[in-house]
């Protein structure tokens, strides 16, 4: 014979409303916080799976945050390069109009001029400053000011050699500045040496004062722009890398975010479903403990 | 016989019957009660010429329905039960600490190394590194937050012990007592004395596991451990606890004899307390460890990378973090002794250590694998540590714990509080041939990229820069002559020379000019590329003003995607979530585990209500039963003083 103890049935009742009302009690937790995994023993693997995709993604981030900064400071560097080039033109034209042997001493004397001014004008873009303040050309030492003019003719670079990189994926570097030596500085000149551009635009200019131009410093200028033109590639050589970057980082981080939500995420109808479940058993286990313990031979005697 | 002598005893017997059904109703709620009952048998019949007559019913001894196989079976589904439980609750102290994502370690270190890359990204920017400094400050509190929450648990964990075996000395000697009670009590069995003594012994073997003997006088025999007598018939053992002497934050358990005192923690199991003991071991010290073991990477490897560069004012960057050493503790009385130092902190396990003489041999045995391995005496290098054995005077049993990692976490701290001091440069810099206004004086377009440095031997560079000057031989034997520090190109012979073929410049394009050629110069290394022309030169100087340079800063942020852990096999960031995935199995498994106890011990205690508890609705039928049979056999009696009169009156008449 089957014999069940009248505490015992108690108990039972009592054990099967308290299972109950714990698990009402984890549904309720996971539907108010929306996450499936509340603790990482509701799964440990999933646990650091979350983990490990919220590193990638504040990583990844962090990268897209400094191809940003990359991208400004190109775009900047690009700003001051383009007013360079656009220059060049003109020096070109001046250059041109001073060989000619119809031009006096004194029309020279103006083109030197304007040289003069043009020439002010490409050292100004050489030192220009970033929204930090930092020369964008002096290499590392972007503190103080990389190019000077000495004295008449001479032109000096106070930066160093310098190139800084950012890092724009776990893989890849991209680099944010060029120095002052490699744009303004290390030019060739057609006779095979090298000289800064300010030099070869002064050549012209001491050859117009002196009335005696020098044609030598024609094919000069002429390296001279293409250097310019070659540098301005570079750099947007670099914006396409970061651009593309930028893309593949997105779509990275669009990814692991998905990954994120599916692994961490409540499914909200799964979990709702599994509340009214749990909360009718609650009820049933309320009700049938109420008719069992009103059950009694004692309350006929 | 008469008829009222048989009346009699069925009234006697029923109201016996009637008390025992009152005593199960009013023990329905009594833990550990066994039903009674009462069985009749009739009396000794009387010889009559009819033959035998009935003379009336007795009662016989009352009984406890009890079966002790089935208590031996609860007995031990408690001891597993209450083991898990234990274990279970540590396991998720530990887990929910680890779970929250805006709690958890791993976050700071996340926004430390972003810090970091905030600083590449702008090295001259001083909310970028104060930005860095407050980070690094967060990740070391939360360290040692953790720590705290572990030394908490342990501490909790050792009073909680405390407390459960004064609760065991307790039980035991209640258990003697009652031993006593029940042999003075012999010739009838004192049911109730019974229950109360097997409750007792329950409620030991939920504290811990434990062996019970019954003895032919009824005294039970308890024994613990690996059969220390706890109880002996009247008399009980105790207990106590110490600080173990190997390692003063763990507490041991002893078992107190009249001739001193015996170590049995490791002999315990079972129950709340071998529960403790199995979540201390297996889940406390190994995570304490683990986390400890992450600090004391991230401490190490980031003091050497910064210790690498050149801060904002163009000085040595110093340490960033303090260090940490090898926790070794010594047993008094050994006779040898130790030191030890971290080789290669890559190496270490994250696992503590016991080493021990064994007469013979230096044993040292992982104590998370198990693993053991002989040591000699003198220098080991064994899983990223030195340890050093001093042999001499050895005794037999000498031990020493070593815990490399244990107080990592508790140690970390941020040295650095300038913001200046933050090394994101790097220390020297190349730069090729120029005259006094910087215009270039080399004819050929070759290129040297900045150099790496993976030391600080011999910089910053004193008594000069190290040059290279191109020596165009017109072939293989062309190459860059390099002058160390103090020679002059020119003057001196050069020191030393890289091979550079100008002629065959596709082959040698990018070069790596590899770091044991200036081993004595922070073992640089660079690249050449182009073509140099004959005389062409390019200095290698230190990097004096070098404020925006973030060489070293992107040196240090990389630090976190490199596996610089476990044997180069883990990340900081892969160490620490390996860390939370096994507190989240360990405590998914006492989980599951103990919910498949649970049930186990509710069928044992089913099994053991069926013939044991007491139903209401049966002891309510019995008290009728009993009920009517006390009201016939006062009718009985009844009937018999009626015989009595009608005789009275036929003799009166």
């Amino acid at each position: 014979m089957n014999r069940v103890s009248t505490s015992m049935l108690f108990d039972r009742g009592i054990n099967s409303m308290l299972q109950r009302q714990a698990e009402v009690s984890k549904a309720q937790l996971q539907i108010s916080t929306g996450k499936r995994i509340l603790t990482p023993k509701d799964d440990p693997p999933g646990a650091a799976y979350i983990l490990d995709l919220r590193t990638s993604i504040t990583q990844v981030e962090q990268y897209q945050n400094n191809a940003d900064r990359a991208q400004a400071r190109l775009e900047l560097q690009e700003v001051a390069l383009k007013g360079v080039d656009d220059l060049m033109p003109r020096i070109m034209e001046l250059t041109i109009q001073g060989q000619s042997d119809t031009y006096s001493a004194a029309a020279r004397q103006a083109i030197a001029e304007e040289l003069r001014q043009l020439n002010d004008e490409l050292m100004a873009l050489a030192n220009t400053r970033d929204s930090d303040g930092e020369y964008i050309f002096a290499g590392y030492d972007a503190d103080g000011i990389p190019f000077s003019n000495p004295a008449d003719g001479v032109f000096a670079y106070g930066g160093d050699m310098g190139t800084r990189t950012l890092r724009i994926s776990a893989t890849r570097q991209v680099q944010d500045r060029e120095n002052g030596f490699d744009v303004f500085m290390n030019v060739e000149t057609s006779a095979g040496g090298r000289r800064n551009i300010f030099e070869t635009i002064h050549g012209i200019i001491a050859g117009m004062e002196a009335d005696a131009p020098n044609s030598a410093y024609m094919d000069d200028l002429q390296l001279a722009q293409e250097h310019i033109v070659s540098v301005r590639a570079r750099g947007g050589a670099r914006l396409n890398t970061i651009d593309e970057q930028h893309n593949v980082n997105e779509d990275f981080i669009f990814t692991m975010q998905k990954a994120l939500s599916e692994t961490e995420d409540l499914d909200i109808v799964e979990a709702i479903s599994r509340f009214e479940q749990d909360m009718i058993a609650l009820q049933a286990a309320q009700q049938t403990f109420n008719m069992v313990q009103g059950l009694s031979l004692f309350n006929y005697l | 016989m008469s008829i009222l002598s048989i009346g009699v005893s069925g009234l006697v017997a029923n109201r016996h019957a009637l008390d025992t059904t009152g005593h199960n109703i009013s023990n329905v709620n009594t833990e550990g009660y066994s039903r009674q009952r009462i069985d009749f048998n009739t009396r000794e019949p009387f010889l009559s010429p009819a033959g035998y007559l009935g003379s009336g019913v007795e009662s016989s001894e009352v009984q406890r329905q009890y079966d002790s196989f089935i208590a031996g079976q609860m007995r031990s589904s408690l001891t597993i039960t209450n083991e898990l439980s234990a274990y279970y609750e540590g396991a998720q102290r530990l887990d929910e600490l680890v779970a929250d994502p805006d709690a958890g370690i791993q976050p700071t270190m996340q926004n430390f190394f972003d810090a970091l890359q905030g600083l590449a990204d702008d090295p001259t920017s001083i909310p970028a590194r104060q930005l860095v400094l407050s980070e690094a400050e967060t990740m070391v509190d939360r360290f040692h937050y953790f720590n705290q929450q572990f030394e908490d648990t342990r501490t909790t964990l050792n009073n909680q012990i405390a407390f459960n075996v004064g609760e065991i000395n307790r039980l035991a000697q209640n258990i003697a007592d009652i031993n006593a009670d029940i042999k003075l009590a012999y010739g009838a069995t004192p049911n109730d004395l019974l229950d109360k003594r097997d409750q007792l012994v329950n409620e030991l073997s939920e504290l811990v596991d434990i062996q019970v003997l019954q003895q032919t006088d009824g005294a039970y025999n308890v024994f613990i451990g690996k059969g220390q007598p706890l109880v002996m018939d009247t008399t009980a053992a105790t207990l106590g606890t110490q600080p173990s002497t190997l390692d003063p934050s763990h507490l041991e358990i002893t078992f107190n004899y009249s001739f001193g005192t015996q170590i049995i923690t490791d002999q315990i199991s079972g129950g709340t307390v071998g529960g403790m003991l199995r979540f201390r071991s297996e889940i406390l010290d190994p995570t304490q460890d683990r986390v400890g073991l992450v600090a004391l990477g991230i401490m190490d490897q980031l003091n050497s990378q910064h210790q690498l560069g050149l801060d904002l004012d163009g000085l040595v960057g110093s340490a960033l973090f303090s260090g940490s050493s090898v926790g070794v503790l010594a047993q008094p009385g050994n006779g040898s002794s130790i030191t030890v130092d971290y080789d290669n902190v890559a190496n270490l396990t994250g696992n503590s250590y016991e080493l021990t003489y064994d007469g013979a041999d230096f044993i040292l045995q992982d104590l998370v694998s198990g693993a053991t391995q002989t040591l000699a005496a003198g220098s080991n290098i064994v899983d990223g540590l030195d340890i050093n054995i001093n042999a001499a005077g050895a005794i037999t049993g000498d031990s020493f714990l070593i815990q490399p990692t244990r107080n990592a976490s508790q140690d970390i701290d941020l040295l650095i509080n300038d913001v200046r001091r933050l090394a994101a440069a790097g220390p020297l810099q190349v730069q090729p041939a120029v005259d006094g206004n910087g215009n270039p004086l080399n004819g050929g377009d070759a290129r040297v990229t900045q150099p790496a440095n993976s030391s600080m031997t011999g910089l910053p560079l004193v008594g000069g820069d190290i040059q290279l000057v191109y020596d165009d031989q017109g072939g293989p034997t062309s190459g860059f002559e390099v002058y160390y520090p103090g020679s002059t190109p020119g003057v001196d012979p050069f020191d030393d020379f890289i091979v550079y073929d100008n002629l065959n410049p596709a082959t040698i394009a990018g070069t790596q000019v590899p770091s044991a050629q200036f081993a004595a110069y922070g073992g640089i290394s660079f690249s050449i590329a182009g073509t140099p022309a004959d005389g062409d030169s390019f200095t290698i100087g230190n990097n004096s003003s070098g404020s925006s340079d973030n060489r070293n800063a992107l040196s240090l942020e990389n630090l976190q995607n490199q596996n610089l852990l476990l044997g180069g096999t883990s990340t900081f960031d892969e160490t620490y979530i390996q860390m939370v995935s096994d507190v989240g199995s360990k405590t998914r498994h006492s989980e599951l585990n103990l919910g498949a106890q649970e049930s186990l011990l509710e069928r044992a205690k089913e099994a053991m209500a069926e013939t044991s508890g007491v139903n209401l609705d049966e002891e309510a039928a019995k008290l009728i039963q009993f009920q009517q049979a006390y009201q016939a056999s006062a009718q009985v009696i009844s009937v018999a003083s009626t015989l009595f009169d009608t005789l009275l009156g036929a003799v009166r008449r």
